[in-house]
């Protein structure tokens, strides 16, 4: 008889827990709607002239979010923009947070995902336009529907990459190339990656790659916060 | 089967525990054998932590030190799904938590050969690579037999 009661006790505490759980977890998660909900009801299309060029923008309330220039798919600037837009509106209506804005490769091409659903391509005809590469072109995309998403100013947002030089640290001497991403105010300082060299037994080599204002990496290693590697170069000899 | 299933299961508890119960200097020796028997999947799984604290300490020695917190993941070639290398991530704890893998996609940059290396949330990439944003490499690990 005890041991029935001791059982049935358990069970009740194990209940009320999960059900203490769900509750947490739901208002913890209707948190996160909030803003995404209020730049929802906003994202709209317009065609403008840019240049004798038609170009179609997707806004978020009065910002622009993107600028398509090129026609794709038997689809204008304009339809394109239009067809961007109503796409986020269906993702922001899903309860579409920033975290949930992410860019990918798919079909070797550079995108924008909102819970892993396509929200815009960043092909390379508009990386040359914007004198960027696809991979930085939908990190700054996706970095602007990310303001959006969270109530933020989207214009505030500038990310990009370069290629730079990879130096040993102690020699100096220039030993590849890497990709550097980060806000292009951080960037514009980065002029090289020192690379500091270990070994981890016999078996394992460490290679710490840091983005340095400095070419004198001999004598001083100068970090530049908020960059970091994100790919490297074969220089083939 | 059974029989092997056990063995490897026993040979994975000695590892373990030697390692936990061991210093570096036994873990960097037992490398090798993990390495040759069981693959880099597994050494990160089991060294990673080891590893990350002495990339750590190598930055620290000369002056380096990052926001956020790191981890050193598996490096996966997208495509051919096999394990080239590890890598040690760098950001924000919670997207750092996050990262299972760093994704390997060979790409012409700016009319050079080269690799986009992609922090994601999984071990299995498929066509879909999704970055996880904010999170950057911070070192490369490279394992040699």
């Amino acid at each position: 008889m005890r041991q029935r009661v001791i059982i049935l006790l358990a069970v009740l505490t194990v209940c009320a827990l999960t059900a203490a759980s769900i509750l947490l977890n739901s208002s913890g998660k209707r948190s996160l709607i909030g803003p995404a909900e209020a730049a929802a009801a906003n994202i709209t299309a317009r065609q403008v002239t840019s240049g004798g060029a038609s170009v179609g923008e997707v806004l978020a309330g009065d910002q622009v979010l993107f600028r398509i220039r090129t026609s794709a798919g038997g689809l204008s600037p304009y339809q394109r923009a239009q067809a961007v837009a109503n796409r986020l509106n269906i993702l922001m209506n899903n309860s579409l947070s920033p975290s949930d804005i992410t860019t990918g490769l798919i079909g070797g091409q550079e995108v924008v995902l909102a819970n892993d659903q396509v929200v815009i391509t960043a092909d390379d005809a508009h990386a040359r336009i914007n004198n960027t590469t696809p991979s930085a072109l939908a990190s700054t995309w996706a970095s602007r529907l990310q303001a959006a998403a969270s109530g933020e100013s989207v214009d505030q947002v500038a990310v990009g990459e370069k290629i730079v030089p990879i130096l040993s640290v102690g020699a100096g001497t220039r030993v590849g190339g890497a990709v550097v991403s980060g806000s292009a105010d951080r960037l514009g300082q980065v002029v090289a990656v020192a690379q500091v060299e270990g070994q981890f037994g016999n078996a394992v080599r460490v290679r710490v790659l840091v983005p340095v204002s400095t070419t004198n990496v001999v004598q001083n290693i100068r970090r530049v916060p908020g960059t970091s590697v994100i790919g490297l170069v074969d220089i083939q000899l | 089967m059974e029989f092997y299933k056990v063995v490897a299961l026993a040979l994975v508890l000695i590892i373990g525990l030697t390692v936990c119960l061991s210093g570096t200097a036994e873990a960097q020796n037992l490398i090798i054998d993990a390495l040759k028997i069981f693959g880099i999947g597994y050494v990160v799984t089991v060294f990673g932590g080891q590893i990350n604290d002495f990339i750590n300490n190598l930055a620290n020695q000369k002056g380096v030190s990052w926001e956020g917190t790191t981890k050193v993941v598996p490096i996966i070639s997208v495509g051919a799904g096999t394990y080239v290398g590890a890598a040690q991530v760098v950001g924000p704890q919670d997207r750092v938590d996050t990262v299972q893998a760093v994704g390997q996609v060979e790409a012409r940059i700016s009319g050079i050969r080269g690799r986009y290396l992609i922090p994601i949330s999984t071990k299995t990439p498929g066509s879909t690579l999704s970055r996880i944003q904010g999170v950057g490499i911070s070192g490369l690990i490279d394992f040699r037999i």
